[in-house]
C-alpha cells in the first residue's frame, strides 16, 4: 500500500522558535497511527501544516502526491485542538455548515453520530460542556469520508463513556483506504487502536515502531515505551 | 475483551479465539465474523483482526472461502487439539514457576496431589 502522506526535512519556525526541526517520517494508507510527544513537540503544528493551515515553512510535505492545498482539503479531514464552532450555530447549523463545504460529507452517517452520541441538533452550540463538544467536533470531522484524518486531541476533556463511544466510531469510520493520525497524550485510551506510533520530540521524529513490536520485543505497553524513551530523551 | 497492554494484542486474540474453540462456543464450521465486524466487537485495530485471521488461516483453525466468508475448520480433533495446547501452556507455566521457587518433581507432585484433594473435599462439604 502506498503513503497517503510524506513528509521530508519539515522545518517550522515561529519567530526565533523552531516548532519542526527537520521532520522525516511517511504515513501508509489503511493504517492507524499515533503521533506521540509531550507538549510543545510539534504535534499540532505538525497537523496544522498537513490540513494546510500554516502554509508558510520549508521541506515538503506531500498529501497523495500534493502539497497541501485547496485540492488536499477535500481529502483531509482535521480535527483541531481548540473550538472552532461559532457561537451563535446550534448543533444542526454546525452539520450543515460541514455539509456545504465538504463533498465527501456524509450526511446519513452524520445523523447516525449525533444520534450515537446524543447531540440534540437544537441545541445551541455555545451551551454545550466540554465532553458534549468534544463529541460534536467528532461527529462532524468523522462524517467526512476521508482519506487522511488527522485527529488533534480528540480524547480531551471526555469521560469513560464517550472515550469507548469515540473509540467505537473512530473503528467503524476507519477502513484500508483512509489513515487517522491520532495526536494524544491520552496514549492509554488508544493502546488498541494503534498500528504504529511515531514519537516526536523537539520538532523531530524520534522513534518509528509498530505497536505491537513495542510489545513484542520490549514487553512494555506503549505508554511505557513512551515513558522511557522520553526519560532519556530529556537527559540528552 | 480486556487486553494486556504489555502483550501483542494479535496473539491475544488467537488465544482467544484458541480458547473460543477449545470451549466448544465457536464450533467447526461455524462462520466467524468479518474483519471489520470482528474488529468493532473486539474494539480493535482491523489490521490486526486481519493478522489474526492470516495466523489462523496458516495454522488451518479457520478456512476462508471465497466469496463466503470465514469459517472454523470442520476437522473434528480441532476443539481436542487447542484444548491439549491450552493444558500444556498452562502446565507448563505451573512448573515453570514452580521449578523456579525451588520445588523439585516430588513436592511439585505433593502440592498438586493436596491441592486437589483439597479441592475435593471442599466440594463435597459445600
Amino acid at each position: 500500500m502506498g503513503e497517503i502522506l510524506t513528509v521530508s526535512n519539515l522545518v517550522k519556525h515561529y519567530g526565533e522558535t523552531k516548532a519542526l526541526n527537520g521532520v522525516n517520517c511517511g504515513f501508509e494508507s489503511g493504517k492507524i497511527y499515533g503521533l506521540l510527544g509531550p507538549n510543545a513537540s510539534g504535534k499540532t503544528t505538525f497537523l496544522k501544516i498537513c490540513a494546510a493551515l500554516i502554509m508558510i515553512y520549508q521541506g515538503q510535505v506531500l498529501i497523495d502526491g500534493v502539497r497541501p492545498g485547496l485540492a488536499t482539503k477535500a481529502k483531509v479531514a482535521y480535527l483541531p485542538d481548540s473550538n472552532y464552532f461559532l457561537d451563535w450555530m446550534k448543533v444542526g447549523d454546525a452539520v450543515n455548515f460541514f455539509s456545504d463545504f465538504f463533498a465527501d460529507f456524509d450526511r446519513a452517517k452524520a445523523e447516525h453520530l449525533l444520534r450515537e452520541l446524543e447531540l440534540e441538533k437544537t441545541f445551541p452550540v455555545s451551551k454545550l460542556s466540554k465532553g458534549m463538544e468534544a463529541r460534536l467536533k467528532l461527529a462532524v470531522v468523522l462524517s467526512r469520508r476521508a482519506r487522511l484524518f488527522l485527529l488533534d486531541e480528540a480524547f480531551d476533556g471526555v469521560d469513560p463513556v464517550t472515550r469507548e463511544k469515540i473509540i467505537d466510531i473512530i473503528l467503524t469510520t476507519f477502513d484500508h483506504n483512509s489513515t487517522i493520525i491520532l495526536a494524544t497524550h491520552h496514549i492509554d485510551y488508544v493502546e488498541q487502536l494503534l498500528d504504529e506510533v511515531k514519537l516526536l520530540h523537539r520538532g523531530k521524529v524520534i522513534r518509528e515502531i509498530a505497536a505491537d513490536e513495542i510489545r513484542q520485543n520490549n514487553g512494555q505497553s506503549v505508554g511505557e515505551y513512551y515513558l522511557e524513551v522520553f526519560r532519556h530523551a530529556k537527559a540528552t | 475483551m480486556r487486553y494486556n497492554d504489555r502483550e501483542p494484542i494479535y496473539l491475544q486474540i488467537i488465544s482467544e479465539i484458541k480458547t473460543q474453540i477449545a470451549l466448544g462456543r465457536l464450533t467447526p464450521g461455524m462462520q466467524l465474523p468479518t474483519i471489520k465486524e470482528q474488529a468493532a466487537i473486539m474494539r480493535v485495530n482491523p489490521n490486526t483482526v486481519a493478522r489474526v485471521y492470516a495466523f489462523l488461516e496458516q495454522e488451518r483453525i479457520i478456512t476462508k472461502q471465497k466469496g463466503l466468508g470465514t469459517f472454523v475448520s470442520t476437522s473434528a480433533l480441532l476443539a481436542r487439539t487447542l484444548k491439549e495446547e491450552i493444558a500444556e501452556r498452562n502446565t507448563s507455566r505451573f512448573i515453570s514457576e514452580m521449578s523456579r521457587l525451588g520445588f523439585s518433581t516430588e513436592e511439585i507432585y505433593e502440592h498438586l496431589r493436596q491441592f486437589l484433594s483439597r479441592v475435593k473435599d471442599d466440594k463435597k462439604t459445600s
